[in-house]
């Protein structure tokens, strides 16, 4: 034993090399003596922790009821969007390859690229007729899934949003000695931007004066144009439809909609600030009241109540405020679709199963316990859980409120040119944010902001017959 | 049981020198062999298809047509690319403006027979370089956050007229910075692990000769260091400029989800077109533009080097 020791010590490429050999050996016996996941007769990706432990608890039943084996697969977002393609681009069978597949709404562009055709995903437009889904479904959102008229994929969601902000900053409280304290704005009063943005200029004037030097009024970011999006969309704009038109040019709101929004989050009448993104920094805002109001979709409001304990029942909800007479009093932030792969050789029994996750009582019911979001499927709005009072937000019906505007958000459209056209919003922003910065919101904001979309529309066009198999 | 070699036939004993002799000619190609295939299945045949692909529109598998060099002439006029590169440039020269003399300053330092726990400061500072660059732009995420970042909070204490609220990623001035300091957190030890090893193959003697000739501290470093150290130095710019030139994932996670003109780099770019807009043939120009630039830099480079040298 001793002498084999020896020899160890003496391995004549050194002991660190030994020690790597090692690691090599004991990791390789582990790979190769792995357990292989069973045989499957339909395999589901999905990318959301949530939708992954809701649907685990869904999936027994269903193997039961069918007499199938379910693989469910947890991936990375990213992850499922290259897998995927690789799987698409390669026109092949593939072993690992998913029957059933959700794709997040940022990452979805791509799988619309091909022609209609050629994409990867099953059209569905013959099941929903004869499903009679097409009826119950929110129409606005199968657009989104959709390239041409033809729909691929089925929504998880409606994402509506709504501000929701904090009573107890925004009104007052009465403290024990009869003492009130706070600005007294009614926050749910303003009906449109213009009138918020006041609202929250005064809600600014008043906490500076309390020596609240860094608590802010709104969270709106300055780099990023998701906001700027929703606000065109209640307006029914959408920087680019399925069939590859852009209208920021074409139509003048989306230039006075910029300017506004610049002139909200930047210079003198500045009364927004940023988060980080992730919780850590959410919660403190929220737990200190340094930031006041956030628009927030349906999926948002699961995180104040998991972060934002120190916030129960001091928050409130309300409809986004509105630009003009027949603007949406919601939008929509991000949004899931689940797609039946093209090459999947049990589609029917894929669908069977999609309809059951998404549809089915339980399948609603648990997706509520876990998430709260509100469903696409108009009848289920209906339901007891989506009429609860709320105590996080002082006995509100918030879901109510969800589902009386999720029949109203304008349709949102994804193409493969949806990641350039962030990109170049975002630098729209950017650059008005710093016009405002350098000039104030003076009267030059709004043909400089027309410049800039006539030339980011230019470049979009340019862009896009590029990518045309047909030009 | 054995047979003595005095039993073997002539013809047997010719069969195994033919046998031996085969061996000793294939016996190279044998070995070197897994290396050549999992370097022609994984590096070269993906190299030649990608520039196959970069002269296809490619948009599903039976979608592509051949546009020659439609993409390459579609990229010299791509405002986002061109913007791409010129943060990539700036972050380059940024990163190593300030990486390579103050890993230098400190491998200086450490090397100091003077320092004491040279060892546990020499660990400390390359500890750094063993977490991953996602790890450190998440960390980095958080130091940098308005209001409840570290770095945002020092600032307060420091310059209570900027205060804790300093947009790190939505200021387009203050974008690439904050990526060039967490860079130069990760890599910072690394370099100077290379210049320690550097300046400890420096010639003593060749000190001591200084000294007697009277050279004080800064001409000791200037004309004994410096030229001893030259051909790391070289080195270390050139691969901190070609990593550069890759740089991806800081930026990446530190601007999650908002990619902005002002920073985004040529990777992030490829990126973005190659797998979230689905153009792999367009992603593919981009590679090669890259390999382009980083060949032509270090060319550049290479050849200031050597410049110096002959008038040195």
């Amino acid at each position: 034993m001793t002498g084999w020791v020896k020899n160890l010590d003496n391995f004549h490429l050194g002991k660190p090399m030994l020690v790597l050999a090692a690691i090599a050996l004991i990791s390789g016996i582990a790979i190769g003596t792995r357990r292989e996941a069973g045989e499957a007769d339909l395999t589901v990706w999905v990318f959301a922790e949530s939708h992954d432990k809701t649907y685990r608890q869904l999936i027994p039943r269903f193997e039961k009821e069918h007499n199938v084996k379910v693989n469910l697969s947890l991936l990375n977002a990213r992850a499922v969007t290259v897998r995927l393609g690789q799987i698409f681009m390669s026109n092949q069978m593939m072993r690992d390859m998913p029957d059933l597949v959700e794709v997040e709404i940022n990452l979805a562009g791509r799988f619309f690229r091909p022609p209609v055709h050629e994409i990867g995903f099953m059209p569905l437009n013959v099941y929903l007729t004869e499903s009679g889904l097409d009826q119950q479904l929110v129409q606005s959102r199968l657009a989104t899934w959709s390239k041409q008229g033809i729909v691929f994929g089925i929504p998880h969601d409606v994402h509506p949003c709504t501000i929701t902000y904090r009573h107890d900053l925004f009104w007052g409280v009465e403290h024990a000695d009869g003492t009130f304290e706070g600005p007294r704005i009614d926050l749910p009063a303003c009906k449109t931007w213009p009138q918020l943005q006041e609202a929250c200029l005064n809600f600014k004037k008043y906490w500076r004066t309390k020596g609240y030097k860094y608590r802010h009024a709104l969270e709106m970011p300055e780099s990023s144009s998701e906001n700027f999006q929703a606000m065109l969309l209640q307006r029914g704009i959408n920087p680019i439809d399925s069939y590859g038109n852009v209208y920021l040019d074409v139509d003048p709101r989306v230039a006075q909609t910029l300017a506004f929004y610049a002139q909200l989050v930047a210079g003198p009448n500045k009364c927004t600030t940023q988060t980080q993104p992730g919780w850590v920094a959410f919660a403190r805002d929220v737990a200190e009241g340094s930031v006041a109001a956030y628009i927030t979709p349906d999926w948002r409001m699961n995180y104040f109540k998991r972060y934002g304990a120190p916030a129960f029942g001091k928050m409130r909800m309300m409809p986004l405020p509105v630009f003009d007479k027949g603007d949406s009093p919601t939008s929509t932030i991000g949004g899931t679709m689940m797609g039946v792969v093209r090459a999947s050789p049990r589609p029917e029994q894929s669908l069977k199963l999609l309809e059951y996750l998404y549809f089915s009582e339980d399948g609603i019911r648990i997706q509520n316990e876990t998430n709260e979001i509100i469903p696409p499927i108009k009848s289920m709005w209906t339901n007891e859980m989506f009429h609860r009072a709320d105590p996080f937000f002082g006995g509100q019906r918030v879901e109510e409120l969800y589902a009386q505007l999720a029949p109203q958000i304008p349709p949102r459209y994804v193409t493969a040119a949806t990641p350039i056209v962030n990109l170049a919003l975002n630098d729209a922003v950017a650059k008005a944010v710093n016009y405002v910065e350098e000039h104030g919101a003076d009267a030059g904001l709004e043909p400089a902001c027309k410049a800039w979309l006539a030339d980011m529309a230019d470049d979009l066009r340019k862009r896009i017959k590029q990518w045309r198999l047909d030009s | 049981m054995s047979r003595g070699v005095d039993h073997i036939s002539p013809t047997t004993t010719a069969r195994q020198e033919r046998w031996w002799r085969l061996q000793r000619k294939l016996a190279p190609y044998l070995f070197i062999s897994p290396f050549v295939v999992l370097f022609c299945c994984f590096m070269l045949y993906p190299l030649c298809r990608s520039i196959v692909l970069s002269m296809y529109k490619a948009a599903g598998p039976r979608e592509m047509r051949f546009v020659g060099l439609g993409n390459y002439k579609f990229l010299m006029q791509d405002k986002m690319f061109m913007a791409a590169v010129a943060n990539t440039t700036y972050f380059t020269v940024m990163f190593l403006s300030v990486q390579i003399p103050a890993s230098l300053l400190l491998a200086i330092v450490l090397n100091s027979k003077r320092l004491k726990c040279r060892n546990i400061l020499r660990f400390s500072f390359f500890s750094s370089h063993l977490v991953g660059n996602v790890f450190v732009a998440v960390i980095f995420s958080m130091l940098l956050a308005q209001r409840h970042g570290l770095i945002n909070k020092a600032i307060a204490i420091v310059a209570p007229f900027i205060g804790p609220e300093l947009n790190w990623f939505g200021k387009p001035e203050l974008a690439m910075p904050a990526v060039v300091l967490a860079a130069l957190w990760i890599s910072l030890g690394y370099a100077m692990v290379y210049f320690l090893a550097a300046l400890q193959s420096v010639d003593q003697e060749l000190y001591e000769a200084a000294e007697v000739d009277g050279a004080g501290r800064w001409h000791k470093f200037w004309h004994v260091t410096m030229p001893g150290i030259r051909p790391v130095l070289i080195f270390m710019i050139l691969v901190g400029t070609i990593g550069s030139y890759q740089l991806f994932e800081l930026p990446y996670v530190l601007f999650y989800g908002v990619w902005t003109n002002y920073a985004i780099t040529i990777v992030m770019y490829l990126f973005q077109m190659g797998f979230e807009a689905g153009d792999i043939g367009y992603a593919s120009a981009i590679g090669w533009m890259l390999l382009l630039i980083i060949f032509v830099v270090s060319l550049i480079q290479l050849k200031v080097a050597q410049t110096r040298e002959d008038v040195a």
